[in-house]
């Protein structure tokens, strides 16, 4: 076979390969594209020592920068070796901040990405080796401000969760609640997915509950189950319980009788002083209504009724069941003020537009 | 230590690495020295360790006097500032907030302008937040907010942090006025759920304890948030006030939102422990990773929540009472399920509650409200076997007996009754019990019980305060007996004993109904008009005029029986009791022929009453009435307009009587109307014709003989009519007496009811109005015109059918469909007792269970029948019916006491009766072979009772077969020759039978 022709194909081959590349990234942020291989500038040193530099990027070990006036010179600076590199706000930023301080977020934000999305190259790398975590978080405050939850989760494909700032991992709550109000439920998922949970590593655990909750609100049970099954081996976990019965009623949600009887056999029968214990009632109650035994469902309700509070997760929700029981009990007037108050109290919830 | 916002002295911490520098006498440095020790310290974050050297180089820069050299005391007075709070963080000494406020004093006088002032205004609200001295905080605060920009620059983050420690600030002041516009702001302007949380929290108080509750209800949702402040006290408490306050206002769906937010200290207190809990991993994970500013946050938060909860473990807990109102809205609320759950809670909860009675009570109450009656009764009993609870013991008591009586359980309903009885025998609520066990009794018809039961408690507590019950009770029962006497033995000792007894106007009035029932007329007289005297407005004073009605009707005092009559309407509720009231009216007036009256009396019913189901047989005898007039075309017309406008409804029972007489006297009455006209305009036109009846009597006789259908009245006005004697005088009064006919006439329906009622069937057949179709279809068959054919009656028919609608149906079915028409027969015997076509329905069930050979049934029937309608024609009837059972079944000589029982009552001595009887005797001995007892009781019939043609023939052919029998075939041809000889007989359909009889002896 003749070399060259080999040659062309591997060039061919690269060249398509940099063609699905571009596309994607552009299909994916194209301001990544567009400022994401931005140089910085920075500063290393104090006093008179001091010195400016150019950082063009970083490969993983080293900065890759330049000495301002010397930018013909490449310099690669070992992360673990160098002293603190210090951001230099440039003028495009401090005016965004100025946006932003007036309130004025979505014109700050068109301003800040300039400045922002070059940074995002650095923000493995941790915070004492170089301070952008700030500047980058004030830009995805602003974004989540702006409700651009979207552009966010894209700019998190390029964190890596176990070295990014803490920082960063906090916000992945707020933005995967963002994201469900987008009703973007597969990348909220798979953003939460990405926090880390094991037994060394049960800080967010509660977080993480709490967004599978969030999944529960807008009755994307099966989602809400796979939050819920991570969480579960944390046995020790003050939720543990809550898990368990939101285990059983996704279940339930999902048509599994079977597993949720399973999961809800799991537990000792709850006392009504359990904080949980309207959450057990509910799920059990919900077999009876798809049963139309409404009797036997509102003498589970109401007794989680009495024993719960307002502002539960699950209120709305066996409040509602609570109003078809009346209803289907005929009592028709006690079934309409429960569906007020469900309104008044919980307007955004999807079980204060359910008709009975 | 008041709680703080845990953000303090996060711009330095990043500072706080400590370091290992030398230390040396500041005083003693060279000032180049001392500048560059100074400066090593500060970017070591030493600030602390830094102090004298900071301050030294103010006192030396101060030193040199020099207005134009002071810029370097910024940085330094900064952090001299900065200094001092770090060293109250190491030792929490007061006196270091205050030294660091001085040092912030200095800074502000000269370096206001300065970028770094935005730090100082920060941290020295910090110092005055921590030093407890919230007004001083609020003003560097709402300077750093006002002035954001110009000419403070800083982020979004600092702005939401300064807005958080304002409203921090105005709520811990307590200083709703000024805080009001602060709170609104941050919760307008936060993204964060829990600072929404607690800007709504701030409000709703604030709200609250200015009294503008409905300002509260919109922010209600925000305050869910899951937020610390939802865990205020002050919340709370006010949210609780709240509650009461829209509960006592009768707003209870409002009341039950403020309750269902109140929050209890037990509550808060775990929400608090919990938290500590997870701020206790999170400062783990943080203490792991060094995040120093994070640590110092949570270890605040951590203690301010410590202290919180030591505020709340004080406070005294409003749980109970809370739990309670929440329990009785419910009930207010019509959540009865809740209610009951709550107060099931309460009761668990709060075993040792001064008020746990009337807990237990309203959770029996809700057991039985959502239908858990066996709850309720688990409760109650527990309730009753505790001795200690007294309060609500007669009505738990009570109520176990209204669940026993509803179950069906009585042995347990009289058993706890009995108990109260004995236990409360003082106790005035005994009177309930004794209401519900005498009521109870009385339904179950265990009257005899009943009567032993209640004199027993008689005499053993004549003291106790519910005896008049007993009295009342015996009364009834025994009026419910027929035991008119002992009645009154009972009902006397309540009216005198107890005139204040809620039974004394009931008692009165059923003591004068069993004087009355007893036979003592005059008594009951008195006895009535004494209730009258007493209770003059009562619905019962409608019964006693009723009462009255009847006694003076009964002594043939008409006007003073009307009267009563007359007023029963203005009293009684009882519609039975107003209709009877016109009706027997009208039955007096027509006893003494006041035909007029009688009339008059239905006409008023039927103005006043258009909706009662007696209204169709007002029309009924006010048509009779009208007959008896004269004035039959009236009648007719209003029986025809009666079925039309009456007959589709099943209740209208009249109506049916209207159909039989208006069909079965049209033809008579239109011919008794033309011919009668006829001959008055004959007399009118014809003097002779006329004149012969006036001087001729016999003639007079026999022509009306010949001439049936003119009316009789006419005869008679000949032959006592003083005008009629002459033909100078009979001229006016034969006109006057045409006239009337003629208006009869004119009135007179024309159509006959065959040409009127065809079309109208199909009308009503086709307009759904299947009542009034099956009524025509009856009459219509009843002359023979068979509309509907086709029709096949199933039991969805029977809903349309008035009782002789059933009773004609079920006899249509009886071959075809036997057991609907046994359906059709009960519906009327279970569903009109109190109809006259139950006799139809009974004996037509009998007939079918005899066809079927189901002899005791049959029996059954005929008895029942023979009994309940003991006076009734077609009761001897029934008597055969029984006896040819009897026979049926061999059992000669029961079959023939029955038929001897016919012969032996003299109502029953007619002609046809005997004869009946006679021949069934003799079929009897016939069926026995007992031939020559046989012939004897056949012969008795043709020979005694030869007019009776029926009976007669039956009579000879039997004695004919008799005879044979009997081997003398001469004799049974010499019979049947004499049965057929007779010309009388040859138009009865059993003559064939005999001649075909005589052909083959």
């Amino acid at each position: 076979m003749n070399t060259s022709n080999l040659f062309f194909l591997k060039f061919y081959f690269y060249l398509l390969l940099g063609f699905f590349t571009i596309a994607a990234s552009l299909f994916a942020n194209k301001y990544l594209d567009e400022f994401g291989n931005l140089p910085i500038h920075v500063t290393q040193g104090k006093g008179v020592s001091q010195k400016e530099y150019i950082l063009h990027d970083f490969d993983g070990r080293n900065f890759v920068m330049s000495q301002k006036g010397m930018e013909e010179m490449e310099i690669l600076l070992p992360v673990s070796s160098s002293e603190s590199l210090k951001y230099i706000q440039k003028d495009l930023y401090n005016q965004a901040i100025a946006l932003l301080a007036d309130r004025k977020f979505a014109e700050g934000v068109e301003i800040f990405r300039e400045s922002a999305y070059p940074l995002i190259k650095f923000a493995n790398i941790s915070n004492s080796k170089i301070d952008i975590h700030k500047p980058l978080r004030i830009f995805i405050d602003s974004l989540l401000e702006i409700g651009a939850a979207n552009e966010i989760y894209e700019i998190y494909e390029e964190f890596d969760i176990k070295k990014v700032d803490d920082l960063f991992v906090e916000k992945i709550f707020d933005v995967t609640a963002s994201l469900i109000q987008l009703k973007e439920y597969e990348k909220a998922l798979k953003l939460i997915k990405r926090i880390p949970l094991s037994s060394s590593e049960t800080q967010y655990l509660d977080n993480v509950i709490h967004a599978a909750g969030l999944f529960i609100l807008v009755e994307e049970y099966t989602s809400a189950l796979g939050l819920y099954e991570r969480a579960q081996r944390f046995r020790e976990s003050d939720l543990y319980e809550q898990v368990i019965l939101w285990i059983a009623y996704c279940k339930v949600k999902t048509g599994d009788m079977n597993g949720s009887t399973y999961y809800l056999e799991k537990l000792d029968p709850l006392d009504n002083n359990n904080p949980d214990f309207s959450l057990y009632q509910l799920v059990q109650a919900l077999s009876s209504i798809k049963s139309r035994d409404y009797r036997a469902a509102m003498d589970l309700i109401s007794q989680g009724v009495v024993s719960s509070d307002r502002g539960f997760l699950w209120m709305p929700e066996l409040l509602f069941q609570s109003a078809l029981c009346y209803f289907n009990l005929n009592q028709k007037e006690v079934a309409k003020s429960i569906i007020d108050e469900i309104k008044l109290f919980y307007p955004n919830s999807v079980w204060s537009s359910k008709p009975l | 230590m008041v709680p703080v916002k845990n953000t303090l002295l996060i711009t330095f911490c990043l500072f706080l690495l400590l370091t290992s520098s030398l230390k040396s006498d500041p005083n003693s440095l060279a000032f180049s020295d001392l500048k560059a020790q100074t400066e090593s310290f500060i970017e070591s974050g030493d600030f602390p360790t830094a102090l004298p050297y900071l301050k030294e180089m103010i006192k030396r820069t101060e030193a040199l006097g020099d207005a134009n050299k002071r810029k370097p005391l910024e940085p330094l007075f900064y952090f001299v500032a900065l200094g001092h709070m770090m060293r109250h963080s190491q030792t929490t000494q007061p006196s270091e907030l205050r030294e660091a406020l001085k040092y912030f004093g200095f800074y502000e006088k000269e370096f206001k302008s300065e970028q770094r002032y935005v730090n100082v205004l920060s941290s020295r609200a910090d110092c005055y937040r921590v030093l407890g001295d919230f007004k001083n905080a609020i003003l560097p605060l709402k300077e750093l907010i006002n002035k954001r920009n110009r000419p403070y620059r800083y982020s979004e983050e600092v702005y939401q942090a300064t807005l958080e420690k304002i409203v921090e600030a105005y709520y811990i002041l307590q200083d709703w006025d000024n805080g009001e516009s602060w709170f609104r702001k941050l919760l307008n302007e936060t993204q964060k759920e829990e600072e929404k949380g607690r800007a709504a929290s701030a409000l709703v108080e604030l709200y609250l304890k200015k009294n503008q509750v409905d300002k509260t209800i919109a922010l209600l949702p925000t305050l869910l948030k899951e937020s610390p402040s939802r865990y205020s006290l002050g919340l709370n408490v006010a949210l609780l006030k709240a509650g009461n306050q829209m509960r006592a206002s009768g707003k209870y769906n409002q009341a039950s939102l403020f309750f269902s937010l109140t929050l209890t200290p037990d509550e808060m207190i775990a929400y608090n422990e919990k938290r500590i809990r997870s701020l206790k991993s999170k400062l783990s994970f943080f203490k792991r990773k060094k995040r120093q500013e994070m640590i110092e946050e949570l270890e605040l938060d951590i203690f301010n929540t410590q202290q919180l909860m030591e505020s709340l473990r004080k406070v005294e807990s409003y749980g109970p009472d809370l739990d309670i109102l929440k329990a009785r809205v419910y009930f207010d609320t019509g959540r009865i399920w809740e209610a009951y759950y709550s107060h099931n809670k309460i009761i668990n909860d709060y075993k040792d509650h001064e008020n746990i009675e009337e807990f237990i009570f309203a959770t029996i109450h809700g057991a039985n409200q959502i239908g858990k009656p066996e709850l309720a009764m688990d409760i109650g009993r527990e309730y009753l076997a505790n001795p200690s609870y007294q309060a609500f013991r007669k009505d738990v008591a009570m109520m176990m007996m209204q669940v026993y009586q509803d179950q069906g359980d009585y042995d347990r309903f009289f058993e706890l009754g009995n108990e109260f009885v004995e236990q409360f025998s003082e106790n005035q609520d005994g009177g309930v019990v004794i209401y519900l066990m005498g009521n109870t009794w009385l339904q179950l018809n265990e009257i005899d019980t009943l009567i032993s039961k209640f004199k027993q408690f008689i005499n053993s507590y004549p003291k106790a305060p519910w005896l008049d019950g007993c009295y009342y009770w015996v009364g009834l029962a025994s009026i419910y007996q027929g035991n008119f006497n002992r009645a009154k033995e009972f009902f006397g000792p309540l009216v005198d004993k107890y005139p204040f007894s809620t039974y004394n106007e009931d008692g009165l009035y059923r003591y004068a109904v069993s004087i009355y029932g007893s036979g003592d007329v005059d008594g009951g007289e008195e006895a009535f008009k004494n209730f009258i005297d007493k209770y003059n407005t009562g619905s019962l004073r409608g019964e006693c005029e009723y009462f009255l009605g009847q006694i003076y009707g009964s002594r043939g005092e008409i006007d003073k029986a009307v009267e009563h009559y007359s007023e029963v309407s203005l009293y009684a509720d009882s519609e039975d009791y107003i209709k009877n009231s016109f009706f027997e009216r009208g039955k007096l007036f027509f006893k003494n022929k006041m035909y007029q009256e009688m009339a008059g009396v239905y006409k008023d019913f039927l103005d006043q009453y258009p909706e009662s189901p007696s209204f169709t047989d007002a029309i009924y005898e006010m048509g009779r009435a009208k007959e008896l007039m004269g004035k039959p075309g009236e009648m007719q017309k209003d029986y025809m307009e009666g079925i039309i406008n009456y007959g589709n409804y099943p209740d209208s029972k009249g109506v049916d009587k209207l159909l039989d007489v208006f069909v079965s006297k049209y033809y008579t009455t239109r011919n008794h109307l033309e011919k009668t006209i006829q001959f008055l305009e004959k007399c009118l036109k014809d003097t002779t014709f006329c004149e012969r009846f006036i001087k001729d009597k016999g003639y007079l006789y026999e022509y009306f003989v010949e001439n049936s259908f003119i009316d009789r009245k006419v005869e008679q006005r000949f032959r006592n009519d003083k005008a009629f004697e002459s033909m100078e005088t009979i001229i006016d009064p034969l006109k006057s007496t045409l006239k009337s006919y003629k208006t009869q006439y004119a009135v007179f329906p024309k159509t006959t009811p065959e040409d009127l009622f065809q079309p109208a069937f199909k009308k009503a057949n086709n307009s759904g109005q299947f009542t009034l179709a099956f009524r025509l279809q009856m009459a219509l068959e009843e002359r023979g015109i068979f509309v509907n054919k086709s029709k096949v009656f199933s039991e969805d028919d029977f809903q349309f059918a008035s009782p002789k609608l059933l009773v004609w149906i079920a006899s249509k079915l009886k071959s075809s469909d036997p057991e609907l028409a046994k359906n059709a027969n009960s519906k009327v015997i279970d569903e009109f007792p109190e109809s006259s076509y139950v006799l139809d329905a009974l004996i037509s069930m009998g007939e079918l269970a005899q066809k079927n050979k189901n002899y005791n049934s049959a029996m059954n029937y005929y008895e029942k029948a023979s009994l309940q309608f003991y006076d009734n024609e077609q009761v001897p009837l029934l008597v055969i019916k029984m006896g040819d059972i009897m026979r049926e079944q061999g059992q000669f000589e029961n079959a023939r006491e029955k038929y001897q029982s016919i012969l032996k009552t003299p109502s029953w001595r007619t002609g046809t009766l005997q004869a009946q009887a006679l021949y069934h005797l003799g079929l009897s001995y016939f069926d026995e072979q007992k031939y020559n007892e046989a012939h004897g009781f056949f012969e008795r019939v043709f020979v005694g009772h030869a007019y009776f043609a029926d009976w007669a023939i039956q009579a000879y052919m039997m004695d004919a077969r008799t005879l044979t029998k009997m081997g003398n075939n001469a004799d049974a041809k010499k019979t049947l020759k004499e049965c057929l000889a007779k010309d009388s007989y040859k138009e009865n359909p059993y003559f064939l039978e005999a001649q075909e009889l005589n052909n083959t002896l």
